[in-house]
């Protein structure tokens, strides 16, 4: 890990119409780390990692990618960050139109200049990465949402970017294929040396690859706390953390009065 | 278990009520209490608040009934709002073991109070208002986006290799050749009903054969291109809003904008190409079928020759008045296309946000479409061409 983060979220604020989301949050994530973004359904995840790759404004904040402040940035410095940039939107946003292996072939299309023969070795390479070989005739609307899911994964990937952007890749899949997306998760971040940013709530997939995470609370939309998994789940003062990791109900002795 | 007998819900419960020395009312409830004899029970225990004075205690004792259902919870929360809004002086003693298990579930104190609906204005001057400046903004919104993008169009047009051709013939297919027979269909029927409107008060002067003037300039300036364009909103405008409004709300359009693939690029270019191409051609081949339309009317009705009206025909109008119609469909065609992508681009919220940029789209287009041709109108008089 270097000294400088390659992302640095500052003072970061997000309202939607009157509706506080995220209020003044900060936080690093550095180099070659997988970092995971933790909170109740309804916190702002996916709301954090929209504003973390510029598709939507903030009320006030920095997001800083390489230096770069992306809320800032015009088009053409955008474009240059999201180049390395892959992102797994949580519903998998494959184009409709198009097959699985031409919303592979998209951004290989678009940014290299590779011939058609050497797209479509690329587009089954990654598709045997999950899973999905000999699927790439199919429509999306043929596909089940898991499959959906790893294919967006696959075209997440395709570029093999620096910085990879995941929304919940293992919810709706079942345990063998969450484990498989853990080790390939894994597998690309140690090979590849690939930043990546995580949303997910499946614990043992936090305790299995998480390097640093950090846990948004929905009610005070801030950071309650950020650490090394581990370490929260058993030294944490914060009775909620501990109930998270735990898998615990925190109401569970309330008795109706 | 208790009966279920559906015709006669009420008989499955049992009602006590007992006066207490202190003046205390208890009413002790027996029997099966479910979701559809729910209502003579709630009924019977507002007669009775009402009859009571309002410093009398009732207390409800719920411990001889059983319910299979959330009946009972769903009563108790009513009766503890009215006990939190002083409406009621009314004390639950005990309660069956189900419906206790049931409100374990919940925070009985949180679910009683009801919540604020948002931005709730009973003032419907400020209501108008505030949709006047939301129209206003969203009429500017829109007018900005079609410069914006014949902006990119303008570019575009200077690097045609960068435009997506294949995309581009589709899109044609779809929204020209498919469109072919209703807008045959229309300017047919517009031809006919136009001519046929005319026909008698021509033929009191003698004037039949000028059906022919009539109906070729009525068709190629105004009739043709609105006919076509207004075809194109409904059809086109409509499918391009809800085919991109579909792809926002499921975050495909974000996932191109990361691939840094500008969605006015991909999505929108092709489109408003495919309907700048088409509408034109569109608009002959309405203004064509309008005056055939014209010329069923002249020979049924007036004893008018073809070779007759034809030769009226021709000396009636000019290249201008085909030329005129032709470079209005272009435009109709950008605002179209335009109004329609844009619809698309801004859908928010789910499958209805969908039906709304959807209807939208089609009625801003068609008064665009109205407004720009009063525009050519005013314009073409002053310059002397009209
Ligand atoms: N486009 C939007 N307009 C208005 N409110 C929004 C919008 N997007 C999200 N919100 C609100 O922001 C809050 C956070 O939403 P977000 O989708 O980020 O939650 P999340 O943490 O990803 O939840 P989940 O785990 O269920 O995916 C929610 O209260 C939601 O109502
Ligand atoms: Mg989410």
């Amino acid at each position: 890990m270097t000294k400088n983060p390659l992302i640095s979220i500052k003072n970061l604020t997000v309202r939607f119409g009157d509706n506080l989301v995220l209020d003044d949050i900060s936080f690093d994530v550095y180099e070659g780390e997988i970092f995971v973004i933790l909170g109740e359904s309804g916190c702002g995840k996916t709301t954090l990692l929209r504003h973390m790759l510029g598709l939507l404004p903030p009320e006030n904040g920095e997001v800083l990618i390489d230096g770069v402040n992306i809320v800032k940035a015009d088009e053409k410095t955008r474009g240059k960050i999201l180049k390395n940039v892959g992102v797994l939107f949580q519903s998998g946003a494959l184009l409709k139109s198009l097959t699985l292996g031409e919303n592979i072939a998209l951004p290989l299309r678009e940014t290299t200049k590779l011939p058609k023969s050497l797209i479509d070795d690329v587009i089954r390479l990654k598709l045997g990465m999950v899973n999905l070989d000999k699927r790439e005739h199919l429509m999306p609307s043929e596909m089940s949402g898991g499959m959906q899911k790893r294919g967006g994964l696959a075209r997440a990937i395709a570029l093999d970017p620096k910085m990879l952007f995941f929304d919940e890749p293992s919810a709706g899949l079942d345990p063998i294929t969450s484990v498989e997306l853990d080790d390939l998760i894994i597998g690309l971040n140690k090979n590849l040396n690939t930043t990546m940013i995580v949303v997910t709530h499946e614990l043992q997939s936090i305790f299995k690859i998480a390097h640093r995470t950090i846990m948004l609370d929905r009610d005070s939309h801030k950071i309650v706390a950020e650490g090394k998994p581990l370490e929260m789940r058993d030294n944490s003062d914060n009775p909620r953390v501990r109930a998270f990791f735990r898998r615990e109900n925190l109401e569970e002795n309330q008795v109706l009065k | 278990m208790g009966h279920k007998d559906k015709k006669k819900p009420s008989k499955s419960y049992g009602f006590e009520i007992s006066e207490q020395s202190n003046g205390t009312v208890l009413l002790s409830i027996s029997g099966e209490v479910n979701l559809l004899n729910l209502n003579d029970l709630y009924v019977e225990i507002i007669k009775l608040l009402k009859e009571s004075s309002s410093d009398q205690l009732i207390k409800l004792d719920f411990s001889k009934t059983h319910t299979n259902d959330s009946s009972i919870a769903a009563l108790v929360i009513n009766l503890k709002r009215k006990i939190n809004e002083k409406a009621a002086n009314i004390e639950i003693v005990t309660l069956d073991n189900t419906s206790v298990k049931l409100l374990e579930f919940v925070d009985l104190n949180e679910i009683t109070e009801m919540p604020t609906p948002p931005h709730y204005y009973t003032n419907p001057l400020q209501l108008f208002g505030e949709h006047v400046i939301e129209e206003f903004q969203e009429f500017k919104d829109t007018v900005s986006f079609v410069g914006r993008v014949t902006l990119e169009m303008s570019w575009k047009l200077r690097h045609p290799h960068r435009i997506r051709w294949g995309e581009v013939v589709h899109l044609i297919q779809q929204t020209g050749a498919e469109a072919l027979p209703i807008v045959a269909l229309m300017s047919t029927l517009i031809g006919l009903v136009t001519a046929f409107s005319s026909a008698i008060q021509l033929r009191q002067f003698g004037a039949g054969i000028y059906i022919a003037n009539l109906v070729g300039i009525g068709m190629t300036r105004e009739m043709g291109p609105l006919i076509a364009a207004i075809l194109m909103a409904g059809r086109t405008g409509s499918a391009f809003a809800a085919e991109l409004g579909t792809m926002n709300i499921s975050d495909e359009v974000d996932a191109l904008r990361v691939m840094r693939i500008d969605p006015l690029d991909y999505l929108v270019m092709p489109r408003l190409f495919a309907v700048m191409l088409t509408l034109p051609l569109l608009t002959l081949f309405a203004d064509a079928f309008g005056i055939i339309g014209g010329m069923i009317v002249a020979i049924v009705g007036l004893d008018i020759s073809p070779g007759a009206f034809f030769s009226q025909l021709q000396k009636s109008i000019v290249l201008w008045d085909v030329f005129s119609g032709v470079m209005k469909a272009f435009i109709f065609g950008l605002l179209i296309a335009g109004v329609g992508c844009y619809r698309g681009l801004v859908t928010r919220g789910g499958a209805m946000g969908v039906g709304k940029s959807t209807t939208t789209s089609v009625v801003s287009g068609i008064f665009l479409i109205v407004l720009a041709d009063s525009v050519f109108v005013v314009l073409f008089h002053y310059l002397g061409i009209g």
